[in-house]
């Protein structure tokens, strides 16, 4: 049985996604659907990039929520406190988020795997904290409301981004650029890497790799995608408040990479796109979603912790040859 | 400086370590004995809180009795769960290891707690009356509630019944053995399967006490368990990962700490400092703490 | 179960207003139906309900049965957002309530962008009548007084009593406390008293004992709070369980049967607060709709369910004098409002869509409840 080029499949499916995107905004003009659409998209951009640290490099990281919110209120305080563009507030927002990646992540990797878990528990709980409290800079649990759309050009050449179908659009860009990136990165020599290492971190290390620093990058990478997205998310909702920090979105993202499995790419994008998109099409209460998430987690983690991908892998496996060796990773 | 106010806030500081120590050495137990994370201890907590809001209520307000029944279900229920948390928890080499397992799977568990209690109960904040009467003792100008101080006295006696087990019980030694040395343990024939559902039963028993306790004392809503799990949380890493009684000495000091903090500058400090600490310790002396934690196996 | 089948089934509702809009005139109302704030929620839809059934039952508006569609901001910002949208997206000519400070303040923008009216009857921090109107957002009105009226009244009442030099505050970390415990603290300088502390704490924290030990020390004769009823009572309970004698003031509710209960073991001697209302007040009206308010729900009335129902009355008058249902025009004919109020005053908006009704002194005297006098708020 031949092995289909990998490079076409990821065409066609990205195609397909792109497609489907463009014509979205002409199936609707409901700016409930649509916000559905916005929130699917910047959702599976964090997701995956929790799926780089953990799927990818295999630290399980409780921080990637933590540099969400500080790429929200990096972006919010520049726009408003600073009056730039939020252009300007998302650069800020993935530099800030990188340079704080890089030292907690320098000062983090040296523990043992079950430190490094808590410390990025505790890097979210602290930003949290700062939100919550910091009230000169945050404006504390009160939020910085009345954020401003996202707009290019200047004078009497202004587009904005007001509305929910120009904002649809934008998300699409922005989700098809962010992943795009992501693709690239992990199917290149740097995300092979990765896997080596989270595979066999041993062999890696007798190799001559430098682990810390590719986990490093890793992590400051993840950093960025997440204060990306969390720098937009909150521009699309107008208001950034603690509640940002909440623990429902560390829930909804390890659901989602769980379920597309650790590791995987289109996996975890139709994963990101289904989980965000069912519970709201189902119109389910808030509390039952959150308990269908926890129940979908938990069987997860029983039943099938690889994920779908992982299953897919078992089904192609029991028909082709066996799983690549390590020395095909390193190719 | 006050000397009252400094001893008032010693003793509320000592009455809150107390109920935090009997949910931080549940935690400390987990992790000791099995390895395990509980992100659900703190909603554990809460569902003994919720269980007397129930109860107490049909027993006339009866404190006591309502205590009595919350325990013994919570020791009936632990036991067995236990058995079914033991088998989801185990993993083989190969496969995600147990810390991360189980970190996942009480995440999924407090997310299913927190927002079935929500569900059932709604958010609106509970306030229980019981049949403790208000006021409180006077020692001078310091004041200590009755319910401050019932929660203090049950508390107290607790640990003093965990201690007695812990070091004179066979299965209380049998605990410890497991904790300290595993192997060990298994070669002079311990029955790691009893110990660790003994274990995980206490742990529930422990967590269902300080939810008791808490009840006259507090309002509560469905994420009172979060911050309960903070706490537990700091407390268990600053005083040492299997460690139980570093988990109770850690959560005295911390209790009081944190309320001669509040007392003194501002409240927003009385937070921070579980926090802080962990934080510390953390990155300055994660190895002497986690010597449980990077053992192999 | 039902109230979020219902909920869902008023949202599908809402999708197809269009086809519907001969038969019914569709309000949003969004309240914090969950979380710390919820008792006040339940309270102010008691009074839409009782107003919706006088106006449907004397045929409602514009010969139209209006319609309330519900959402809940859970008294906070981000969420209000949220549900604001949803209501704004339903298609609904106006908006009642939000009920929370921060709530209107982080909503107000939205309002003013989709150029539809809010109608505000609860939420008391001074800024939101700052930002309104004239030179502001024209798309907010608010009927009840703010906390800076309030709070010169009640310290003036402190002061005419003479025993109270030393005032600590304790609010909840939010606009409505942070809004109060500025307003208290700025009239208590002016007239001379002393705050001996101000401590904020999050809202719906549920241990106070460490506060309550600092009050206990700093001897300060009355405790100012602006905290969620969950919030009060609960503060009120443990600072008489530790026996703190310092009076309490600034805004209590004192309404409904847990304050009842607390007010009996003794938990409120001698409170002093202003407040914009009082079951107690004696007028004829007033005394009329706490009779029905009782008899249908059995509990007395509070200030929620008296904001609930007057600003319900209030915008269906003003869509009956704007002849269409329509957001612009019901705006401007809410600019004309002139609506006499239970409690004696006439309502009108000053030129920052700011009511200006009458406000009440309640006293707590022998743990009985009282009105010491009704009075204008300027």
């Amino acid at each position: 049985m031949t092995r289909t080029s990998p490079v076409s499949w990821n065409a066609l499916l990205a195609a397909l996604l792109l497609a489907a995107g463009i014509i979205v905004p002409f199936l609707t003009q409901s700016s409930y659907f649509l916000t559905i659409g916005i929130s699917a998209m910047i959702f599976t951009v964090f997701a995956m990039s929790l799926n780089i640290v953990y799927g990818y490099a295999g630290l399980l990281s409780l921080a990637q929520v933590g540099f969400w919110g500080v790429g929200s209120y990096v972006a919010a305080l520049v726009v408003t406190r600073l009056g730039g563009s939020i252009w300007e507030g998302m650069i800020a927002a993935a530099l800030v988020a990188a340079g704080g990646a890089i030292l907690i992540g320098a000062a983090a990797l040296r523990l043992s795997n079950h430190a490094f878990v808590i410390v990025s528990l505790c890097f979210t709980l602290l930003m949290q904290m700062l939100a919550q409290e910091w009230i000169d800079v945050t404006n504390g649990p009160m939020g910085i409301p009345g954020l401003p759309p996202p707009s290019i050009g200047f004078g009497e050449a202004v587009f904005s981004f007001g509305t929910p179908t120009r904002f649809f659009y934008l998300a699409l860009v922005f989700a098809t650029v962010s992943l795009g990136a992501i693709w690239i990165v992990v199917t290149s020599r740097v995300g092979k890497t990765l896997r080596m290492i989270k595979h066999d971190e041993t062999l890696a290390r007798s190799l001559g790799l430098r682990v810390t620093i590719w986990k490093l990058v890793a992590i400051a990478l993840a950093s960025v995608f997440a204060a990306l997205s969390g720098a937009l998310y909150v521009f699309y909702v107008t208001i950034v408040d603690p509640l940002i920090f909440d623990v429902y979105y560390t829930q909804v993202i390890l659901v989602i990479v769980i379920i597309g499995g650790l590791g995987s790419f289109w996996p975890v994008v139709i994963s990101g796109l289904l989980i965000t998109v069912l519970p709201e099409i189902l119109r389910t209460p808030n509390e039952l979603r959150m308990i269908s998430y926890g129940v979908i987690l938990l069987l997860a983690v029983l039943i099938m912790p690889t994920g779908i991908a992982g299953l897919a892998g078992k089904m192609r496996a029991r028909r082709t040859t066996p799983a690549t060796s390590t020395a095909e990773l390193l190719q | 400086m006050s000397y009252e106010f400094l001893l008032q806030l010693i003793v509320n500081g000592i009455v809150v370590g107390l109920i935090y120590g009997l949910i931080a050495t549940g935690l400390a137990l987990l992790f000791g004995i099995l390895h395990i994370v509980n992100f659900a201890h703190g909603e554990m907590v809460m569902l003994a809180m919720y269980a007397m809001a129930v109860v107490v209520p049909l027993l006339g307000g009866s404190y006591m009795a309502s205590f009595a029944i919350i325990v013994i279900a919570a020791a009936l229920l632990g036991w067995l769960v236990s058995g079914g948390l033991l088998a989801a928890l185990s993993s083989k080499p190969g496969q995600m290891a147990i810390f991360e397992k189980s970190l996942l799977l009480t995440l999924g568990l407090s997310i299913i707690l927190l927002n079935g209690v929500q569900y059932i109960f709604t958010a609106t904040p509970m306030m229980v009356t019981t049949d403790i009467p208000t006021g409180a003792f006077t020692f001078g100008t310091v004041r200590l509630s009755y319910g401050h101080a019932i929660a203090g006295a049950i508390a107290i006696v607790i640990f003093a019944g965990l201690y007695l087990f812990l070091t004179r019980s066979n299965s209380g030694r049998a605990l410890r053995a497991v904790a300290q040395n595993r192997e060990a343990a298994l070669m002079i024939g311990l029955d790691p399967e009893k110990v660790a559902r003994r274990a995980i039963t206490l742990s529930i028993v422990l967590c269902a006490v300080g939810g008791a306790v808490l009840i006259p004392l507090y309002v509560f809503q469905p994420i009172v368990g979060q911050a309960l799990l903070l706490k537990a949380f700091a407390i268990v890493i600053i005083g040492g990962m299997g460690n139980v009684l570093g988990a109770a000495v850690v959560a005295l000091g911390l209790g009081v700490l944190e309320s001669v903090v509040g007392g003194f500058a501002n409240i927003v400090w009385q937070n921070a400092i579980a926090f802080l600490g962990m934080i510390l310790v953390l990155l300055i002396r994660p190895q002497g703490l986690f010597a449980l934690a990077m053992r192999k196996g | 179960m039902l109230r979020n089948i219902t909920l869902a089934g008023l949202v599908v509702c809402a999708a197809t207003f269009a086809a519907h809009a001969q038969e019914k005139i569709q309000i949003g109302a969004a309240m914090p139906i969950t979380g710390p704030v919820a008792h006040g929620a339940l309270q102010e839809k008691r009074g839409l309900e009782l107003a919706l059934e006088e106006i449907n039952a004397a045929g409602g508006v514009l010969g139209k049965q209006l319609e309330l569609l519900y959402e809940d901001n859970q008294c906070n910002p981000s969420v209000a957002v949220t549900v604001t949208n949803k209501l704004l997206e339903a298609g609904v000519p106006a908006v009642l309530g939000q009920q929370c400070s921060s709530a209107v303040l982080a909503t107000m923008s939205l309002f003013q962008r989709a150029q539809v009216p809010l109608v505000s009857s609860i939420a008391t921090n001074p800024k939101i009548s700052e930002l309104s109107g004239v030179g502001g957002n024209p798309w907010v009105f608010r009927l009840n007084p703010s906390d800076r009226e309030l709070a010169v009244a009640n310290v003036n009442y402190l002061a005419s009593l003479g025993a109270i030099q030393k005032i600590a505050i304790v609010a909840e970390s939010t606009d409505y406390g942070r809004g109060g415990a500025d307003a208290f603290a700025e009239a208590a300088k002016s007239k001379g008293l002393e705050v001996v502390s101000t401590d904020f704490h999050p809202l719906g924290a549920p241990d106070f004992t460490t506060i309550i030990a600092r009050l206990l020390n700093n001897g300060t004769q009355a405790v100012a709070v602006y905290q969620a009823h969950a919030d009060n009572a609960n503060f009120a309970r443990q600072a008489h369980a530790m026996g703190l004698k310092a009076i309490m003031t600034g805004k209590l509710s004192l309404d409904g049967d847990t304050f009842a209960e607390l007010i009996k073991q003794g938990a409120y001697d001698d409170a002093v607060t202003a407040f914009p209302y009082s079951p107690a007040v004696d007028t004829p009206e007033n005394k009329a709709f706490t009779a029905r308010v009782l008899e249908k729900y059995g509990e007395s009335a509070t200030y929620e369910t008296f904001a609930g129902y007057e600003s319900l009355h209030i915008l269906a008058q003003a869509i009956e004098k704007a002849g269409k249902a329509e957001p612009s025009a019901i705006r401007d004919a809410l600019e004309k409002t002139s609506y006499k109020s239970m409690i004696g005053a006439t309502v009108d908006f000053d030129d920052h869509n700011q009511a200006h009704n009458n406000a009440v002194i309640i006293t707590i005297k022998d743990r009985v409840l009282g009105v010491k006098d009704v009075f204008p708020t300027k």
